[in-house]
């Protein structure tokens, strides 16, 4: 096994709990409570946030108001004010949000200190009761109305779309035995890496040529001036030359078909290219940063800054 | 594929375009710099450049000082109306580790300016006149089960567009209230992807084929 797959795999990330007033036992005199984060967790990157939730709440519950059944359907994330996407990995929500962090960690030429090595990720969870009418519920909230059970239905819907990106069709995704697709979502919520790839390598085609396309999603940092994240874009990726120049198709090839304002006068790349926490170069292999880097509903997830 | 090399033929264009309107907002920055540029811009080409060098210059001095124009409004200036505003780099919050232990407040209402202060210009997505990106695409819808055919089936819909548009014009247009929608009787995609990404990765004959269901008709 590609051994970057096993170490992507492990990584994870810090990440600090804040809760609402209005969810703590005692309400606005908790005003302290809520500025301080009330559990200190660690999640693997490549997870979704509901897969935790129950988890968190039942950590929380001696202080909650409400009970977690009543909470979980309306109930959400925020960094920063803005509601996070559950529908996507955690690493990828941590790289849109932290991007400037990644990038000026990179830079960094001073001897690594503690200070500069470890990150956190400080999020708040919130919550609306029904009979709230004082405030809506945020721009971009998809309820979590029938629980995990939603969520693996929409990742295994991210897995047929990936399967029609790159095969032509979903048929393989759609043919699997149902002992197969549930073991697939179970090494997912038990980390397992050789279930995961078991399953995963009946579905990505075995070279390079095999690829119709390569389903990759570009999104953008953080954006203080929107609602909500920007929706990401998704290009048609295919991996054979234009031209008849030989050699892989690079990140660089691609990028700048969507982002030309990339590229000085002087013809150096000049953007940023994050994955899965890592800075990519221009020059790496489309192929190899998927075969390396592909996240855990099928996609590459790069996150796109010109800072 | 061919939607690659409608792009990068005119990405090309666009830059040119670019360049053009960047050189002409440059001109704004003030009244001498003005003055000079409509004194030697008719003079010949040589002259012409000798201008963009000093303007250029004079960006370059006043980016390093922090006086540069507001990125916001340059961006506005170099890219065209019908390009998708994206992510701006000048708002974002730098969050260095250790950070967090020292501030008791994780949200703060506005961000700290000498910290997100920067002269790079917004992030923007190409978009030509020719990209499924600025277009209105077509789509043809197909019912599953017994929910009501839509009359006509096919319609236009602007590119840019979330997927849940579709899911809204679906359920007003049926008068129902749930719809489960699918392209090319496959998969449900995710409410915030845009219908000119999909339409350009899976399209038939130039139509995004959408089933729709009252019920959940692919689990």
């Amino acid at each position: 096994m590609n051994p970057l797959r096993s170490l992507v795999w492990k990584g994870e990330i810090n990440v600090q709990i804040y809760v609402e007033e209005s969810l703590l036992i005692g309400g606005k005199q908790q005003q302290h409570a809520s500025s301080k984060p009330l559990l200190n967790l660690r999640f693997p990157r490549d997870t979704f946030l509901p897969m935790y939730l129950t988890s968190i709440l039942n950590q929380l519950k001696l202080s909650l108001k409400y009970e977690i059944e009543k909470i979980i359907p309306r109930c959400w994330f925020s960094y920063n004010e803005k509601v996070l996407p559950w529908f996507l990995p955690i690493g990828v929500i941590f790289d849109m949000t932290m991007s400037n962090d990644i990038i000026s960690r990179s830079n960094d030429t001073i001897k690594p200190t503690r200070r500069s090595i470890i990150s956190t990720w400080p999020i708040k969870l919130h919550f609306k009761q029904k009979e709230e009418t004082d405030r809506k519920l945020p721009y971009g909230f998809i309820p979590l109305i029938a629980g995990e059970g939603q969520l693996e239905s929409f990742w295994m819907h991210r897995w047929k779309q990936a399967c029609f990106i790159m095969n032509g069709s979903s048929k393989i995704m759609m043919q699997l035995a149902r002992h197969e697709t549930v073991s697939f979502w179970n090494s997912i919520k038990q980390r397992d890496l050789d279930g995961f790839t078991e399953i995963s390598s009946k579905i990505i085609p075995a070279s390079e040529s095999g690829f119709r396309m390569v389903p990759i999603k570009y999104h953008l940092p953080y954006n203080n001036e929107t609602n909500n994240f920007e929706s990401p874009i998704q290009p048609v990726v295919k991996l054979i030359q234009n031209d008849n120049s030989k050699g892989p198709i690079v990140l660089q090839d691609v990028i700048l078909k969507d982002f030309p304002d990339l590229i000085d006068i002087n013809g150096e790349f000049k953007g940023f290219m994050i994955a899965q926490g890592i800075i990519l170069q221009p020059s790496d292999s489309v192929y190899e940063l998927y075969s390396s880097l592909l996240n855990i509903d099928g996609f590459l997830h790069i996150i796109i800054s010109n800072s | 594929m061919s939607g690659l090399l409608i792009e990068s033929e005119n990405d090309s264009d666009e830059n040119t375009v670019s360049s053009k309107e960047s050189i002409a907002s440059r001109n704004k920055f003030g009244p001498k710099l003005t003055q000079v540029g409509n004194t030697h811009l008719y003079d010949g080409a040589h002259e012409v450049y000798k201008v963009q060098e000093k303007l250029e210059n004079y960006t370059r001095r006043l980016s390093q000082l922090g006086l540069g124009l507001d990125s916001e409004g340059s961006s506005e200036i170099s890219r065209p109306s019908s390009s998708i505003a994206l992510s701006p780099t000048q708002h974002s919050h730098t969050l260095n580790s250790g950070e967090i232990s020292h501030q008791p407040s994780i949200h703060p209402k506005s961000p700290n300016k000498s910290k997100t202060h920067s002269p790079t210009p917004r992030l923007r997505r190409s978009v030509s006149s020719k990209s499924p990106q600025s277009t209105k695409i077509q789509i043809k819808f197909q019912p599953i089960g017994s929910i009501p055919q839509l009359r006509p089936n096919t319609c236009k819909i602007s590119s840019h567009k979330p997927f849940s548009t579709i899911n809204v014009f679906l359920k007003k247009r049926l008068k129902v209230e749930n719809v489960f929608c699918y392209i090319n009787n496959s998969f449900a995609p995710s409410p915030n992807e845009r219908i000119g990404d999909l339409w350009a990765q899976f399209k038939v004959n130039d139509e995004l084929i959408i089933s729709y269901c009252a019920i959940v008709a692919f689990g």
